[in-house]
């Protein structure tokens, strides 16, 4: 049931760009303030299969600026489940990170996409403190921690996705919300022995073309737009609503609060969203850390 | 492998090397902080052998002290976040020592530690150091390095089996080798 003052917000809007302002339709949502989107940072590490849409819709919301790291080649196989990749692009072997952003000119020729053709732990650390939001898009454990660590330590949200076949999963992370659970809590020993697999046992990385050490998994752009999508929108919730959160220790009630330390999980085969609470692991390596007091 | 920002990972090390000092296993003014890694020498005393020199006979005399190279890079208290290297000489299947004797190319230093291959959350300096300590006392003959040496010391450890020849033979007391069949030739006229 909308009340009276609803409608009164939205005749505010200017009568004469209902057809001309691109983000005239956002904009008629309650508490979206679009300033905030343009003048945003985001980081997307990974521009694969979810990446892809992640920052397809970012691009479109009018997010100002947007980093993108990947230092992998487009082939052919990534083709069923990639908005922005091409099939020329694909015979060339060119970088992802820059067909992508060749095709976000097109598609919003605002919007300032940086490209970084490095691995993850090449980057420079002080990127994750300028970025209002980083989101993971990535197929390994180890390059999730080091998402995870840096942005927990430097207090800045990070959301991150998993997909496989039909199922999917999206977690967010932000320190400032107290008692609520990092990546590094989940990490079990089996997946530490898990990481360390792919190293012999002194510690030389395996790297024989036959011994194929990560599996392919199955994926479809159904799964990946879904579960791009939900990270999409809690990566606007942040932005949107993180100076509310700062202010007043809550979240406001237009843009609804994130999924801070609680897991997504997503059925495909059973069509179903399930929400679990993640435990806080007292004694984990990231979150346990106390600052000292400057 | 992922790593911890610097400030946390910094703090996790000084305490472990504390712990380390307090247990007399790491060498005076050894330690020496990197941007990228700590490095420091361990000093540890648990009953090993070494080979003979110049016999041709594989004779054994047990030493009780050994020193090995410890460097922790960003990785840790991930797996592999710890680089062990033997340095002084031993007879172990499992450790292919720096300082091999009779030996002018130097050995590679790697040890097969079974607490680095499973490396948990629980796993600190503290249990690999420990760990290197009953290595030297328990060596394990059925999975050795692919070192000439190593094998060699796996032949031998398998024939003897360490805590019988340690009830055999004293401490200090040089041992050796009985004569195989294998080494009798008969040359034929």
């Amino acid at each position: 049931m909308t009340t009276q003052k609803d409608y009164q917000d939205i005749e505010v809007i200017d009568k004469e760009s209902i057809d001309t302002d691109i983000f005239d339709r956002q904009k008629r949502i309650h508490g979206w303030d679009q300033n905030k989107v343009s003048n945003a940072k985001v980081m997307v590490i990974g521009v694969g299969a979810t990446g892809n849409e992640v920052v397809k819709n970012l691009v479109l919301s009018g997010v100002g600026t947007i980093y993108i790291i990947d230092f992998d080649f487009i082939e052919m196989s990534n083709l069923n489940r990639c908005v922005l990749f091409n099939c020329k692009a694909a015979e060339n072997n060119e970088y992802k990170v820059d067909v992508v952003k060749e095709a976000c000119k097109i598609l919003n020729p605002d919007v300032k996409i940086i490209p970084i053709k490095k691995d993850l732990n090449a980057i420079d650390k002080n990127l994750y403190k300028e970025c209002n939001v980083i989101c993971s898009c990535l197929d390994n454990v180890e390059a999730r921690l080091e998402a995870n660590n840096y942005s927990y330590y430097y207090d800045v949200p990070f959301i991150d996705s998993g997909i496989d076949e039909y199922f999917g999963t999206v977690q967010a992370v932000y320190s400032k919300v107290k008692e609520s659970a990092c990546l590094q809590c989940a990490i079990s020993d089996k997946d530490l022995e898990i990481m360390w697999n792919k190293f012999s046992c002194t510690g030389q990385e395996i790297t024989s073309e036959d011994q194929e050490t990560t599996r392919k998994i199955a994926s479809i752009i159904t799964t990946t737009s879904i579960i791009g999508g939900i990270q999409s929108q809690q990566i606007l919730k942040f932005l949107l609503d993180i100076d509310y959160f700062r202010k007043y220790g809550k979240w406001s009630r237009q843009i609804g609060e994130p999924l801070i330390g609680k897991q997504l999980l997503y059925n495909g085969l059973m069509n179903r969203f399930k929400i679990i609470e993640k435990l806080k692991d007292p004694n984990c390596w990231t979150c346990s850390y106390k600052k000292p007091i400057s | 492998m992922p790593e911890l920002p610097f400030e946390i990972w910094k703090e996790r090390i000084e305490n472990e090397i504390k712990i380390l000092k307090n247990l007399n296993f790491i060498e005076n003014d050894t330690i020496a902080y990197h941007e990228k890694n700590v490095d420091f020498w361990v000093n540890i005393n648990s009953l090993g052998f070494i080979t003979k020199d110049n016999t041709e006979k594989l004779s054994l005399l047990q030493i009780n002290s050994h020193r090995i190279f410890i460097r922790i890079n960003r990785s840790f208290p991930y797996p592999g976040g710890i680089d062990l290297s033997w340095y002084s000489n031993i007879f172990h299947p499992n450790i292919h020592p720096v300082e091999i004797q009779n030996s002018e190319k130097p050995g590679t230093g790697y040890i097969c530690l079974n607490i680095l291959k499973q490396w948990s959350r629980l796993s600190d300096l503290e249990s690999t150091v420990k760990s290197l300590q009953k290595l030297v006392e328990n060596p394990n003959p059925d999975d050795p390095l692919n070192y000439d040496i190593c094998s060699k010391a796996a032949e031998f450890f398998k024939k003897h089996p360490v805590e019988e020849f340690r009830k055999n033979h004293k401490n200090g007391e040089e041992i050796e080798e009985e004569n195989d069949e294998e080494d009798v030739i008969i040359v034929d006229d």
